[in-house]
């Protein structure tokens, strides 16, 4: 218990970037007001090990540290995100979990108020992408279909060595369990992160519903025009019901 | 060609003037020195140049002197002019003069006759002598009369006919005279002719200078008269420029003052009517400076006008700090309002406006904490309630709804009631939440107060402080109702397990919590707080569960012949133990070594304090040896328990003191079993007494004084012999069969073995005295005697030792 943790030490500072940068979006109408005050509660799950401290460390400050330092409890950071080209600010807040077994307790209190829960895996871990089902069944149990469920394969740099889990497997899981959509990521090598939380910003359905005014509001404008872009990553994949 | 001098003329024209000098025998005419004079008299009268003079406004003294001058060349030019004038006049009224004689002349003709010839010859005469009189040089006199002669050689006249003195004499002179005063009109007249264009100019001066002199006069008396005003006004004027330097002295003094201690109309509408920006706070600042610098009025003799400066300042002063005070309450009272960033920008300059009024800073914080403080309080009591009035929706009320929005939202979520029948996961939501909480208003807290433009470090490091101690005052109002929730959940819990997995949840969270808020902070200190009471309250369960294990009456049944461990030290270890052995530390629950100590008591020594109790009041079991048999049995039990657990090592070797020394108390009971069914024990005692056998020093001499004892015969040894004969070949059998309800083997084991080499070691050594005394030796080696014992390994072991 006493254990201390040294990746968690940037929490206490994180405020300053986000406070700094929410304020900076006052020239819009009350919607984008109170969009800056909106947050949104992302809860990362997944086995131990797996890469997920390392996912928001390389989120946060764009770092990664190869030295492993298990995480004590449960973590908090948070980050502002501007999307649609600053016109819309939301602020994300990030719970790392940790993946040991001891405190698996914790982690149901965490998942009961959060927004979406990213499950992650270790695609070289054939066990850790295993235990999604108990990940899974837990987020299930604390907030039913109220919830945006995220998957992601992290190491992804490892993936043609000792690749255990396939595209093709968590294709499948992700078909089975209805998740908003699933990547691949690699902390390490600072693959599809970035990427990552964009498209969980997207599927936020202040997001959406922003974006379903802005398409009402193109169409009425333009009624013949059609949204034909193409996302080239193999890698990531979204739902029918993705944006 | 001479003339008749000026003066001459001007004899018959004065004829009062008596002054007036004498004809002067030089026939110079004196008009062209006049002309002359007056010209260089007019050249030199410098009118203008004093006009002009007059036209410079100079200091006082220089136009007295100048005017003093300029009036005296007025003066000369005047009598200059005047001559002038008289001169013209003079000129004129000669002309006329004569003219008019020349007129008499010819018109008295013949009337006056005599009368003019008399007068004709007093004239003559006079002139003559005048001529003659005249001290005329020689060369003058010969020049006018070879000019006469002249005249008349030419003439139809001869010097005769002149000189002749009758009648043609006297017309022939008459002749010459006017023949010569003819020529000289003539002459004269030329020559006044040629003056002619200058009396016309000079006409036309006078003209001019007539009006020049009256232009003169005027301008003279406009002179003077300016004179006495522009004296007068320059008078004026200097006073008015010693005024004027006295009112811009004035001027000056009060604008600076004004600038220094006073403000304008329209910095006093900024400050008490005006919006609060950086204007308000400079003019703010203004005023504030004026309130200091009234310091130095009050110094003054009077200090009235400090005073009310003072005053005046500090009611403006005061309005705008109720200003900002207002603005600083209601932005803080709707952080909506800090969606601004120009907003925050100016709270926070009004927060730092009041830092350094502590009491009203305070109040605002106080306000602010308050007001969050119970949206928080409110929050938490419909998570941990529910608001059923609400449909269900938690936290519904406006208010409520715009805190949460701030805050976090939580209205999705299912509230936290609905987990309380699992007290585990009803406080690890609750401190969730409270997780929640505390970064939530860590961000906006410090949002609100970190300063977007920070005048130096100081203030960073100020407003950090202020940061932690709003954060702290706001979590402060959760403290008491977490509190009061946790802890009525912790005493009522009588499960150990429940207990500690209570316990170490809140023990993490007091780890999380204080990488978010810092040490000194009441939430904090009271989930430590929790912690402790936790473990307090396991220590209570301990202590109740032993406290009613010392009364229970089943708990004494299960002290019963069978020898064995009570059921409730299995259930006891079992439920406290697998805790124990969970705790990481090196102590239980962390604690310090006191309670640590104490904590080990409860777990170990008081249970055996408890069943020793239970053994002294059962009367079932009487005989020592089964009540070493059975405190042996709890005590191995407890070893065996404990034993595992790193943390309870200082009682495992605790315990083992224990049961070495029940061991051996057994061992001297099997020991004097052995001894008396051998019928040895009272020579074992005498032996003893002699001197012990345990020494390693043995003398068969030493125990001399045996063959004291009356008992001590050689036919006794020979029963003796025969006793143990019988005896022993089943004695092992016996002891085994007595130690069977020992559960250790190990420990029966041990008493069978060290009992029986002590007999042994005893039986050798009697034997050896026996020999000595009674000359009589027992039948069976040690040997032997291990062997009957079943001791055989361990006693040679044992003699191999000694040897």
């Amino acid at each position: 218990m006493s254990q201390t943790n040294n990746k968690t030490n940037g929490s206490s500072t994180n405020t300053n970037n986000t406070t700094s940068t929410t304020t900076t979006n006052n020239n819009n109408n009350n919607n984008d007001k109170i969009n800056i005050l909106r947050k949104y509660k992302i809860v990362f799950l997944g086995d131990q090990s797996v890469g997920k401290t390392s996912l928001i460390t390389r989120f946060m400050y764009d770092t990664f540290d190869e030295t492993y330092a298990a995480t004590i409890g449960i973590d908090f950071l948070s980050k502002t995100m501007y999307l649609d080209d600053n016109k819309t600010t939301i602020r994300l807040q990030l719970w790392d979990t940790a993946g040991q077994e001891r405190f698996r307790s914790l982690i149901p209190s965490y998942i009961r108020d959060s927004h979406v829960a990213v499950i992650c895996y270790d695609i070289t871990n054939k066990k850790s992408f295993n235990n999604l089902d108990k990940w899974i069944k837990d987020v299930k149990l604390e907030r039913g279909d109220d919830v945006i469920i995220v998957l992601v394969g992290n190491k992804s740099d490892l993936s043609n060595d000792k690749r255990q889990v396939t595209i093709d497997d968590v294709e499948k899981l992700h078909r089975t369990i209805g998740s908003k959509f699933y990547i691949e990521t690699s902390t390490k090598a600072n693959h599809n992160v970035k990427l990552l939380f964009k498209k969980i910003a997207q599927s936020l359905p202040e997001f959406e519903q922003q974006q379903q005014n802005q398409d009402g509001e193109n169409n009425q404008n333009n009624p013949e025009t059609i949204d034909i872009s193409i996302d080239n990553n193999p890698a990531v994949s979204t739902s029918s019901s993705c944006c | 060609m001479e003339f008749l001098d000026f003066d001459s003329f001007n004899s018959n024209v004065d004829k009062d003037d008596q002054n007036l000098p004498q004809p002067q025998p030089a026939l110079s005419l004196p008009i062209t020195s006049n002309i002359e004079n007056l010209g260089k008299r007019i050249t030199s009268f410098s009118l203008a140049r004093n006009l002009l003079k007059f036209d410079e406004p100079s200091s006082t003294n220089t136009v007295n002197s100048e005017f003093q001058e300029a009036t005296k060349e007025n003066d000369l030019a005047e009598k200059y002019a005047k001559v002038s004038m008289t001169l013209l006049k003079s000129d004129e009224t000669h002309d006329n003069e004569h003219a008019y004689n020349s007129d008499d002349e010819r018109s008295a003709g013949l009337h006056n006759a005599n009368s003019s010839e008399v007068q004709t010859r007093a004239t003559l005469s006079t002139r003559l002598s005048r001529v003659l009189n005249n001290s005329l040089s020689d060369s003058l006199i010969r020049e006018i009369f070879w000019n006469l002669e002249d005249k008349f050689g030419t003439g139809d006249q001869t010097l005769e006919e002149l000189i002749e003195p009758g009648f043609q004499g006297s017309i022939s002179r008459k002749k010459l005279r006017g023949k010569i005063e003819a020529e000289l009109i003539k002459t004269q007249g030329l020559v006044l002719k040629e003056y002619q264009p200058i009396i016309k100019q000079l006409r036309s001066v006078e003209d001019k200078l007539i009006k020049l002199n009256e232009l003169n006069l005027s301008t003279n008396e406009k002179i003077n008269k300016n004179y006495k005003f522009s004296n007068e006004f320059n008078k004026q004027v200097a006073e008015l420029n010693e005024s004027k330097k006295l009112i811009s002295l004035k001027k000056n003094l009060l604008v600076a003052f004004k600038d220094q201690f006073t403000l304008n109309e329209y910095e006093e509408y900024v400050l008490s009517t005006g919006d609060i920006n950086d204007e308000f706070f400079n003019v703010l600042k203004k005023a504030e400076a004026i309130n200091e610098k009234c310091s130095i009025l009050l110094s003054i003799d009077n200090p009235q006008l400090g005073l009310k400066i003072m005053s005046k300042s500090n009611q403006i002063i005061n309005k705008s700090l109720e200003r900002i005070i207002t603005f600083s309450n209601r932005t803080l009272n709707n952080l909506y309002a800090l969606n601004s960033r120009s907003k925050l920008i100016i709270l926070q300059q009004c927060l730092r406006y009041l830092r350094n009024k502590l009491n009203y800073f305070s109040s605002i914080i106080s306000t602010f904490t308050d007001q969050r403080s119970k949206l928080l309080i409110d929050e938490f009591l419909n998570q941990v309630q529910g608001n059923l009035d609400q449909n269900g929706s938690v936290g519904s009320s406006g208010k409520s709804q715009r805190s949460l929005s701030i805050s976090s939202d939580h209205s999705s979520s299912r509230p936290v009631f609905i987990s309380a029948h699992d007290p585990i996961r009803y406080i690890g939501d609750l401190l969730a939440y409270i997780h929640s909480v505390v970064v939530n208003e860590s961000e906006t807290i410090t949002s609100i107060f970190t300063l977007e433009t920070p005048e130096n470090e100081n203030d960073v490091k100020e407003f950090k402080i202020i940061i932690d101690d709003v954060i702290n005052k706001i979590l402060k109002a959760l403290s008491k109702p977490v509190k009061t929730r946790i802890d009525q959940i912790i005493s009522s819990q009588t499960k150990l397990a429940t207990l500690y997995s209570i316990h170490n949840l809140l023990e993490l969270y007091s780890i999380m919590f204080s990488k978010q808020l810092p040490a000194n902070s009441e939430l904090l200190l009271t989930v430590k707080q929790l912690v402790e009471s936790t473990q307090d309250r396991t220590k209570s369960v301990i202590s109740n569960r032993l406290a009613t294990i010392r009364n229970s009456n089943s708990a004494r049944l299960d002290v019963n012949l069978d020898l064995q461990p009570p059921e409730w030290i299995v259930e006891y270890y079992a439920d406290i133990l697998p805790i124990i052995d969970q705790m990481p530390g090196e102590t239980i629950f962390d604690l310090p070594k006191q309670s640590h100590d104490e904590f080990l008591k409860l777990i170990v020594n008081d249970p055996i304090d408890i069943f020793k109790e239970h053994i002294v009041d059962n009367k079932l079991i009487e005989d020592k040896r089964d009540v070493l048999i059975i405190k042996l049995n709890f005590l191995d039990l407890t070893l065996s328990k404990i034993m595992p657990i790193t943390i309870l090592s200082d009682k495992t070797i605790e315990i083992n003191e224990l049961i070495n020394e029940l061991v051996n108390e057994l061992t001297q009971v099997q020991l004097n079993v052995l001894l008396k069914n051998c019928e040895v024990y009272d020579l074992y005692n005498v032996v003893q007494m002699i001197c012990p056998l345990s020494d390693e020093f043995f003398e068969v001499s030493i125990y001399e004084p045996i063959k004291e004892n009356k008992l001590y015969t050689k036919e006794e040894m020979i029963k003796l012999n025969e006793v143990i004969q019988n005896y022993i070949p089943n004695a092992l059998i016996e002891i085994q069969q007595s130690l069977m309800k020992l559960n250790s083997p190990m420990i029966v084991s041990d008493i069978i073995t060290n009992s029986a080499l002590t007999f042994i070691n005893f039986y050798e050594k009697f034997n050896l005295i026996n020999i000595e005394y009674l000359n009589e030796a027992f039948s069976w080696n040690t040997i032997e005697l291990a062997t009957l014992l079943g001791v055989e390994e361990a006693y040679i072991e044992s003699t191999r030792l000694y040897s």
